[in-house]
């Protein structure tokens, strides 16, 4: 029997389990949920560790060598292990000795939880907070020379959740942006930027976000609107600058005038604006959308090189093609 | 106000702006509740309240009245205002203030910005 009939056949006589990465396990600490892992074909899981068991060190390090060994968690308490990730935060995304595949991980999890826990209240105030104490962890993390694209990918979600959605915007606008020369202190304000630009999307139905055919011209433009709506909800604010307001604003604004909420062109354009257009197009072509399967990665550069350099910025996009084809290994 | 003060380039499919009267047309998907008249003139606007991120240096400046429903106000620009940004409007001795909700750019020139009127006073009818 295969690891996954195993697992379901598992998942429906007693426990819901879902995968997690043990990457994201600090030995010594206690995680506060029992870990499975795969017994041999046709057998239940394993019980690797219980819950006020501490992770041992040497037990851990042993399984990551050995390679390929996936743990899960019982699905009903995924509220626990992300806790335990919030709470561990500070320490593995400043850890510069962890492999990136970890740091990454916890960035995307901690990130994707927080931000879904923070739309969903729908307090604009929460979500702004949230971004900027996300997006150190962003900047320290994807601001490194050894972040690499490939091994990215496979790390983060790809579903149509707005919050997942810009989670993956905030981290690759961040692998542009120092691509491109930003400073540490940009980056940081380019990541929350990420991490907010569709904050207007908020204020629009699920269901013309969620709805699987052709949007009608009425749902086309009430989606539209989105970037004017984030704008006012976030434009009186002290703690955003410009380049985080029009990450916000502008993010659907085409060099050729053709984009909108206004039509701007060239330089009326901010620079954090074009690189979030570049990036927030890749992700929603390369991501499942409600209306269509994700296109390969291939077809999605093609499409962002057919745009360039009508609308968009040509350097941009040659940088973007340049990470995205980047092999990793580097560190 | 003097024209030749104005800053904005009206683009071509707007040739016949002093001329246009009455009404406008509204279109199938168009949410307003309140019709919109045509009111071609010439404004003094001064900007009440900016963004913190986005100073103004330029505050006071000409634009040009477009129309005016009862609860809101489409106005020619020079450039580009920002939703959120509030102004006092004075032009034919009324004066509105109101708060930008939307800009669309016509050309490098010329912006078309709607906004929501929070009061309106006609100094004519307080005479």
């Amino acid at each position: 029997m295969s690891s996954v009939a195993n697992i379901e056949k598992y998942a429906k006589n007693s426990l819901n389990l879902i995968p997690i990465s043990f990457s994201t396990l600090i030995p010594g600490s206690k995680l506060g949920l029992d870990i499975y892992i795969l017994g041999s074909d046709g057998a239940e899981p394993i019980l690797y560790s219980s819950r006020d068991e501490p992770l041992d060190s040497g037990k851990l390090r042993d399984i990551v060598r050995r390679g390929k060994i996936v743990p899960y968690v019982d699905a009903s308490s995924h509220q626990v292990y992300q806790a335990y990730l919030r709470s561990h935060w500070d320490r593995i995304v400043s850890d510069e000795n962890l492999p990136m595949q970890s740091r990454v991980t916890v960035l995307s999890e901690v990130s994707r939880d927080v931000l879904r826990q923070a739309f969903r209240d729908g307090c604009t105030e929460k979500i702004v907070q949230q971004s900027q104490f996300l997006s150190k962890g962003i900047s320290q993390v994807m601001g490194n020379d050894s972040a690499v694209y490939q091994e990215l990918k496979s790390i983060l979600h790809h579903d149509y959740a707005t919050f997942t959605h810009s989670v993956n915007v905030a981290l690759y606008t961040t692998m542009l942006a120092k691509k491109l020369g930003y400073s540490e202190s940009d980056l940081n304000h380019i990541a929350a930027g990420g991490l907010l630009h569709d904050i207007g999307k908020l204020s629009i139905d699920d269901r013309i976000l969620t709805k699987p055919g052709k949007l009608d011209d009425l749902e086309f433009r009430t989606v539209q609107r989105h970037p004017t709506i984030g704008f006012a909800q976030v434009a009186q604010r002290n703690d955003l600058n410009l380049g985080q307001l029009m990450m916000i604003y502008q993010h659907h604004e085409k060099l050729d005038g053709s984009g909108y909420p206004v039509g701007s062109v060239d330089d009326e354009i901010h620079p954090w604006a074009k690189i979030c257009t570049v990036v927030d197009i890749f992700e929603a072509i390369t991501s499942v959308r409600p209306y269509r399967t994700p296109m390969v990665q291939a077809t999605a550069l093609e499409i962002l090189n057919k745009s360039a350099p009508t609308k968009l910025d040509c350097d941009m996009v040659k940088a973007w093609s340049e990470i995205v084809l980047e092999r990793g290994g580097k560190k | 106000v003097n024209l030749a003060d104005l800053k904005i380039e009206l683009p071509p499919q707007l040739k016949n702006f002093f001329e246009e009267k009455g009404y406008t047309d509204s279109t199938l998907f168009e949410s307003r509740k309140n019709g919109r008249l045509r009111i071609r003139a010439a404004g003094e606007l001064v900007l009440s309240k900016t963004l913190p991120s986005l100073p103004r240096k330029e505050k006071e400046f000409l634009v040009l009245i477009k129309d005016v429903s009862q609860r809101g106000v489409c106005l020619l620009t020079h450039k580009q205002l920002f939703p959120e940004e509030s102004f006092i409007l004075n032009f034919n001795s009324r004066i509105i203030e109101a708060r930008i909700v939307r800009c669309r750019r016509l050309n490098q020139r010329c912006f078309e910005c709607g906004a929501e009127i929070k009061s309106f006073r006609n100094l004519e009818a307080e005479a």
